[in-house]
């Protein structure tokens, strides 16, 4: 799959991730377009988060673990060649969690200390970003008026939205979900998927999904992992249609078909 | 960094200022002394510190046989209050553990030291030591010991219910053998402590240099002789009373290795 | 039989300590009791102590534990940080550390005095000062605070440092704005439990602080402070025992106020961190 230049958001050119001597990820290439919607989905294990946390590079925490290759994000070049600002690129690539995780203070106070560290003190201005953010993800009329208490208090949707908005409050381009579904009831993953999918065309969103029709029903283009023996890498990737009705390779037909993985 | 450093550096100052001292006992009167000397009478140029030695050891011990078993039995009986009630009653132990040792000093010296004193004269004495001293000794063997207790499996508490085991037997036969290190530990950090006090024994001891002929009589331990005599020590007198306070320095680091190995085993 | 008769003695043996402590309490309260009064906390000791009062040794005690918390809440949080959020980082520096602290916290009082004497009095000059005996609390105090307070940094979840990095937050922000003040309850009751120590210590202070009864000046000047008072009184001034146990009622009474004011300021704390 061949795409222009200026509608790459991510490019990896044979991307190998290892945790000390365990081999988590290798030879992977693969271009992320800007606007879309891209799923990862492959059984537990096959190195989804791991690929995604080098695209901000919370990979650093991690003991051990050593990214190989060039994973090119657009506006920072090569993370792994040039001397990047870990923090700039920590804002513009965000990243929402499993479990949701709003820090155990104020509703406000969550979106003020990111919004103090990008420089934006005054009072008011972080009150009206807050309350855009908060409106986009449709807990404004929730939580409203109740701003001052703690954030952990809400549902685990409500607080799985708040930490969407937390991150939309930075105004990224590429924000990462990993599987941001999995610890919510269905009514909550309904909400939160309705979310993600208006954020099409304004943002690059990588999804990891276990769901393989939450992947069907809110992606374009779809990425399947798969480890297995010497193979760790990327065995499909193409757009949705293309890769659940026709998939080229042995392991993505039948993990796509439930009899693997 | 350079902060943390401060922790190493004090370590080491800590070192080098009580060995240099030590060490230039050595040189100016020589270590042998410390053992082959007649007696310590350090303004005649003697120092033989192995009655001392002994009164520390004495003491020690004995504190340890009263606050070992009394110590154990308060956290077994610790196991018997549940939830608030355990909180409150561990409480209790962590404030007789608080109370300055000065104080419990100045209890020892009112209350335990005239009860000697109904036995035998003259009343401070080694038995008045090992009393007041196993109080302060009490509180952490327990405190190490029933957290250690409560570390043991639910699973095998369970089982020994489910064998028929009474109450007691599950104490007795599963909790305890299974908590060993965690006593151990807590043996070790006492004796440590006790080796260490000064205040106590100071107090209650009677401080006669002697090897005692029996419980009821007064003892000198290292650490009160460098607190009675440091005042006034001069010149080789002070560096013997350095000498002395690095034979507890290298008693005490001892201790913490072992203790160190210890609880890195239980983890 | 035989188990009824082990059971007595868990029982008998185990509620000693319990017994004693109400014991220690009663006593010291009933005969130190009637000796405080008004004038006792607000004049000087005169007569060795016999007569008068003891604020100026309130005043010195104050002084002393003060000053020693402050320097090592300042020292021991950066260790404390240091250890826990940069262990990874440079493991065998941590190591050393850690050890080194293992040590310090065995090292008996009477030693630290030692030392406090030889380094703090003598080879920086502050003599018999109030100066010397807080540095030689501080250093006492180091180990047990840094290993609460190390412990409570750790306790903070990994995945809120996770979060705070990922919303491009700088290493130091997520430190000291997400994880210090989550670890802020623990940090607060480590200051006070070693506060307290601090507080309860006399052997160190035997060479260190000094005996002088007069209300201190300055931070150079010798203080005597409530646990040496005590002491005094106990063994060296004859009929001094009925003010050796209201002194001891005092230093008890700030102990428990110690402990109360500062778990109530981090209750407060911790619910005002949330508006
Ligand atoms: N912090 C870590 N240290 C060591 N190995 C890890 C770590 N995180 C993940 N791994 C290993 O890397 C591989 C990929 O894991 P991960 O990226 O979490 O997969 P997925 O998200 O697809 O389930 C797994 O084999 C896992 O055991
Ligand atoms: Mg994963």
């Amino acid at each position: 799959m061949n795409i222009e230049e200026e509608n790459i958001a991510i490019h990896l050119k044979d991307v190998g991730i290892r945790y000390g001597t365990t081999v988590a990820l290798e030879h992977v290439n693969l271009q992320i377009r800007k606007g879309r919607i891209t799923a990862f989905v492959g059984p537990s294990g096959s190195g989804k988060t791991s690929l995604l946390k080098s695209l901000n590079r919370l990979s650093d925490l991690e003991k051990d673990c050593v990214v190989e290759g060039e994973v090119i994000v657009e506006g920072f070049g090569d993370l792994n060649a040039e001397k990047i600002d870990l923090v700039s690129l920590r804002r513009s690539v965000g990243m929402i969690f499993q479990k949701p995780n709003p820090f155990p203070i104020s509703i406000r106070k969550n979106f003020f200390l990111p919004l103090r560290e990008r420089g934006i003190k005054d009072k008011k201005e972080s009150d009206r970003r807050m309350e855009k953010a908060l409106k986009r993800v449709g807990l404004w009329d929730e939580v409203h008026d109740r701003l001052n208490e703690r954030a952990d208090r809400l549902s685990g949707g409500q607080q799985q939205r708040l930490c969407i908005a937390r991150a939309l409050v930075l105004e990224p381009d590429i924000l990462l979900f990993d599987e941001p579904c999995s610890a919510l009831d269905p009514m909550a993953t309904e909400v939160v998927e309705g979310l993600i999918s208006e954020l099409r065309g304004e943002l690059t969103v990588i999804i990891v999904t276990h769901n393989l029709a939450q992947a069907k029903r809110i992606a374009d283009e779809v990425a399947v992992f798969w480890c297995a023996g010497s193979c760790k890498n990327i065995v499909e990737f193409g757009c949705v249609s293309q890769v659940f009705d026709a998939p080229q390779s042995d392991f993505a037909s039948q993990y796509l078909s439930g009899q693997r993985g | 960094m350079v902060i943390s450093l401060t922790a190493i550096a004090v370590v080491a100052l800590i070192y080098v200022f009580i060995f240099s001292e030590a060490l230039s006992f050595g040189s100016n009167v020589g270590f042998l002394h410390l053992v082959t000397d007649e007696s310590w009478n350090p303004t005649n140029g003697k120092y033989n510190i192995i009655p001392i030695v002994v009164g520390t050891l004495l003491t020690t011990t004995l504190a340890m046989f009263i606050a070992g078993p009394v110590g154990l039995a308060s956290a077994i009986l610790g196991l018997e209050f549940r939830t608030y009630r355990r909180a409150i009653y561990r409480r209790c132990l962590e404030v007789l553990g608080g109370i300055p040792s000065v104080v419990i000093g100045l209890w020892g010296l009112t209350t335990i030291v005239p009860l000697v004193l109904k036995i035998r004269a003259p009343g401070a004495s080694l038995l008045a030591g090992g009393i007041v001293l196993s109080l302060m000794v009490i509180p952490t063997i327990a405190l190490v010991s029933l957290s250690s207790f409560e570390s043991v499996p639910e699973i095998d508490i369970k089982t020994g219910h489910a064998l028929g085991f009474s109450r007691w037997s599950v104490v007795w036969r599963i909790i305890v053998p299974q908590s060993r290190k965690g006593i151990a530990t807590g043996i070790i950090l006492g004796i440590g402590r006790a080796i260490g006090e000064t205040m106590v024994v100071l107090m209650v001891c009677g401080n006669v240099i002697q090897v005692p002929g029996t419980i009821f009589d007064p003892v000198r331990t290292l650490t009160a002789n460098i607190a009675l005599e440091m005042a006034y020590a001069l010149d080789d007198h002070r560096s013997a009373l350095f000498a002395t306070a690095a034979v507890l320095l290298i008693f005490v680091t001892i201790f913490v290795i072992i203790s160190d190995r210890f609880s890195s085993e239980i983890q | 039989m035989k188990v009824l008769l082990s059971k007595i003695a868990v029982l008998g043996l185990g509620g000693l300590p319990i017994l004693v402590l109400a014991w220690i309490l009663i006593d010291i309260s009933y005969s130190g009791l009637s000796e405080i009064s008004w004038s006792f906390l607000t004049e000087v000791p005169t007569n060795a102590g016999r007569s008068g009062g003891i604020s100026s040794v309130i005043v010195s005690t104050l002084w002393v534990v003060s000053i020693a918390t402050m320097i090592s809440t300042f020292i021991g949080l950066a260790t404390a940080i240091i250890l826990s959020e940069l262990s990874a980082k440079w493991e065998k520096f941590c190591l050393i550390v850690r050890w080194s602290l293992d040590i310090l916290a065995g090292v008996p009082s009477i030693v630290f005095g030692l030392f406090g004497n030889a380094f703090f009095s003598q080879v920086c000059g502050f003599g018999f000062s109030i100066l010397s005996g807080a540095l030689t609390l501080t250093v006492m105090m180091l180990p047990f605070f840094i290993r609460v307070a190390e412990e409570g940094l750790r306790q903070v979840p990994n995945v809120y440092r996770k979060t705070g990095y990922a919303l491009g937050m700088r290493p130091l922000s997520v430190t000291f704005k997400i994880v210090v003040p989550q670890a802020s309850k623990a940090i607060v009751i480590g200051l006070v439990l070693s506060l307290a120590r601090a507080m309860s210590e006399t052997a160190a202070l035997l060479f260190t602080s000094g005996y002088v009864e007069r209300w201190p000046e300055s931070v150079f000047d010798s203080g005597r402070v409530l646990s040496i008072h005590i002491y005094d009184l106990a063994m060296n001034v004859p009929g001094g025992i009925e003010r050796a146990n209201a002194s001891a009622l005092v230093l008890i009474g700030l102990l428990i106020a110690i402990n109360l004011i500062i778990y109530s300021i981090a209750d407060f704390w911790q619910r005002k961190r949330v508006v």
